[in-house]
């Protein structure tokens, strides 16, 4: 017995050519000529097959050149080139600038039915070629990717990229009728079926899906003498030939990083909303997103923002900023270049009320870093604190603490409507207090106008800053004033005194991602 | 010696669009309101079965309908003397409350007559402190029970937070004394 054999029972039954390597194992380069390949293996594929065997069918093959019992006609030339004339008529196709595309091929159950039965007809056959446990074939979708990706490459001149980071193009395809021919398959194992019939909401309502087909159906898996009881071994002859159904063609989801300033303190980080009713015009994610999503040819509504961690709407967000990503679907290029990332951030510095930096694409594997540092990473803050007394020495040196300390955090009644009732422990790791030189001149500058005017109340020796370094998740306003005795210790209760924060800036998130790149000046030299 | 001048704040420079990012000094206002100014609005209960003495409470809502409850500083206990406070009312003590998750399940019911605190005062007359609202018990301030004289701050002197449905929040404001029309009643005295 050998390859020769197989071949022409394959044909016989009504396999084509490309079907037929398949079965004998062909490797991948061998489909871009068939006939060739199939003369290496020692197949003389003119010849006509075996008559005592393949007659019948070889008679339905004549009828139907284009026609297969595998592939349903899916490599015959007709059908190929309708599907590349149909990617190439594709008004979508030109909206993409991305430089590499992928195919990929979604095919009907019924090829896999099929698949089934010439895989038990094969092992009965050829038993010592053949098992219960390994694949027959090389995979039909393998085969048409394989057949169609240089073309359209060539044609679209892009690369082909494995990795999703340029255009998808979807294949669908579909086979008029496929149900009919799967009925059968409720008799080779009806518990499986009627599973799905008692609980149909647990399966989507789908009487059989591929997947489903894969896990439950294979030689090693059921009865095949049941199996070939019910349905056709060898398959019978199709009466019609796949059909593409549609094309769809996506852009690569694109994730574009960077770190923001938050310079004003009238603005909320994402689209405040209350009671339905938008509170501020802007936001921070908005301005970012407005002047990113155009170039990716995206409608801003669709990107998603994420960042690590968040400020209140009167707390501006300083020094280097805080890491930002940006979920871009459906982009129509997948390259930031330097000179277009400087751009947005020109335009974004415009506004005076953000600033963004850093801006490059990254991989998707890299947003878990985002995450992280929400959680575990160290906060330095700045704080504008008014005391009821002016600052003396003693409460500096009260204020100046460089002894790591833990404290005991009530959830803030701020956040108590939508947060669970919890004491969390938070580390402050360092305080820093300081005065502002400026004070004394200007007291009694202060002092002088003070005697004219009652209304002037500025009286800056009241006002201390400071800096403090804390575990991530720290409640700054509320470890400052206590918040009625809720945060424990907190600045009050440490320097046994009343002290209230008037204003308050992030200045640095300890998280070193995305990493630093100058797009800047590149885009103003 | 250590100085003031040691402790001169020295500030990095920010620049946005090219010009100085302005400092955080800009934004010092040394009559920026309270924290309770800030945030909350006063509001007033007057016990409808209350005899000639007077048992105002205080009610701080929060501007996301938090309520903290506590006594107006005219409660007759203050003109006493206060001499503790004890959240076990009898035949519960609210310490025992618990609540989890978001929607602070499990959490006590408060009508506005249910007592949440006895205050006694020093010549040992007790009067009930109560949740003056509808709600669920989020907390009790038991830091009063070991300090009784934060009762007469502002804040601090909360008694108990309750978290009213967000459908009752109009409701319940409506139904306490606003600020407004409690000092123009003159019952603050």
């Amino acid at each position: 017995m050998s390859k020769s054999d197989i071949f022409n029972y394959l044909n016989g039954i009504g396999c084509c050519n490309t079907c037929s390597l398949r079965y004998l194992n062909g490797r991948f380069n061998n489909y871009l000529n068939v006939e060739k390949s199939l003369l290496v293996h020692g197949i003389d594929f003119e010849t006509p097959p075996n008559k005592s065997e393949g007659e019948p069918s070889a008679k339905r093959l004549k009828q139907n050149e284009d026609m297969c019992v595998a592939c349903l006609g899916l490599f015959s030339s007709s059908c190929l080139d309708n599907v590349l004339e149909q990617v190439f008529q594709s008004r979508d196709i030109k909206l993409y600038e991305n430089e590499t595309v992928l195919t990929s091929v979604s095919l009907p159950i019924i090829v896999s039915l099929r698949r089934l039965s010439i895989w038990v007809a094969l092992n009965e056959k050829f038993p010592k070629y053949f098992s219960s446990t390994d694949p027959p074939d090389v995979s039909i979708k393998d085969v048409v990717k394989l057949i169609l990706n240089p073309k359209i490459c060539e044609k679209l001149n892009k690369t082909l990229e494995l990795n999703q980071s340029g255009i998808m193009i979807n294949l669908f395809f579909e086979y008029p009728e496929e149900s009919e021919e799967l009925k059968p398959l409720w008799e080779v194992k009806p518990e499986l079926i009627a599973e799905r019939c008692a609980t149909p909401r647990k399966f989507n309502r789908e009487m059989m899906t591929r997947a489903a087909f894969e896990k439950h159906f294979n030689p090693s898996k059921m009865n095949v003498h049941t199996y070939a009881k019910h349905v056709p071994v060898p398959p019978t002859f199709p009466k019609k030939q796949l059909k593409l159904d549609k094309i769809t063609i996506n852009g690569p989801t694109v994730f574009v990083a960077g770190r923001y300033r938050k310079l004003s303190r009238s603005l909320s980080q994402t689209p405040w909303i209350l009671k339905g009713k938008r509170m501020m015009e802007e936001s921070v994610s908005e301005i970012i997103v407005e002047n990113v999503a155009e170039f990716f040819g995206v409608c801003p509504e669709n990107v998603i923002f994420s960042s690590s961690g968040r400020e209140d709407v009167d707390v501006r967000c300083l020094g280097k900023g805080r890491p930002f990503v940006l979920e871009i679907p459906d982009a129509r290029k997948s390259v930031l270049p330097q000179s277009a990332a400087g751009v947005m951030e020109a335009v974004v510095e415009k506004t005076h009320k953000v600033s963004i930096r850093n801006l490059q694409t990254v991989k998707r594997e890299e947003l878990t870093h985002i995450k992280q540092g929400e959680e575990n990473k160290k906060k330095a803050y700045r704080a504008l604190c008014v005391t009821n007394k002016p600052v003396t020495v003693e409460l500096l040196k009260k204020l100046n603490i460089s002894q790591e300390f833990t404290t005991d955090q009530i959830t803030p009644v701020r956040v108590l409507h939508r947060r669970p009732l919890r004491i969390r422990q938070r580390k402050i790791y360092q305080i820093k207090g300081a005065i502002s030189k400026g004070d004394y001149i200007i007291q009694v500058m202060l002092f002088v106008v003070k005697l004219f005017s009652h209304s002037c109340g500025v009286d800056d020796h009241r006002m201390i800053i400071l800096d403090i370094i804390t575990e991530a998740g720290t409640y700054i306003k509320e470890l400052v004033h206590g918040e009625f005795g809720r945060t424990s210790p907190s600045i009050c209760s440490i320097i046994g005194q009343w002290i209230d924060i008037v204003a308050l800036d992030v200045m640095k998130i300890d998280l070193e991602w995305p990493p630093e790149v100058n797009n800047f000046t590149h885009c103003s030299s | 010696m250590t100085e003031l001048s040691d402790f001169y704040f020295e500030e990095e420079k920010e620049l946005v669009d090219g010009l100085k990012c302005p400092s955080i000094l800009c934004d010092f206002d040394a009559n920026c309101p309270s924290v309770v100014d800030r945030y909350y609005t006063r509001y007033y209960y007057r016990k409808s079965d209350s005899t000639q003495e007077n048992e105002d409470h205080l009610i701080l809502i929060h501007s996301n309908r938090v309520c903290l409850v506590g006594l107006a500083p005219s409660h007759i206990a203050f003109a006493k003397g206060i001499q503790s406070v004890d959240f076990n009312i009898g035949n519960i003590d609210r310490r025992q409350n618990h609540c989890s998750g978001k929607s602070k399940k499990g959490a006590m019911n408060l009508q506005p007559s249910s007592a949440v605190a006895i205050v006694t005062c020093t010549d040992g007359t007790q009067y009930k402190i109560v949740a003056c609202v509808t709600g669920k018990l989020i907390e009790v301030n038991e830091r009063l029970m070991k300090n009784p004289g934060l009762l007469a701050k502002e804040g601090d002197g909360y008694v108990a937070i309750c978290l009213p449905k967000i459908e009752n929040a109009d409701v319940i404001k409506q139904s306490l004394i606003s600020e407004e029309l409690y000092k123009s009643q003159g019952a603050a005295n």
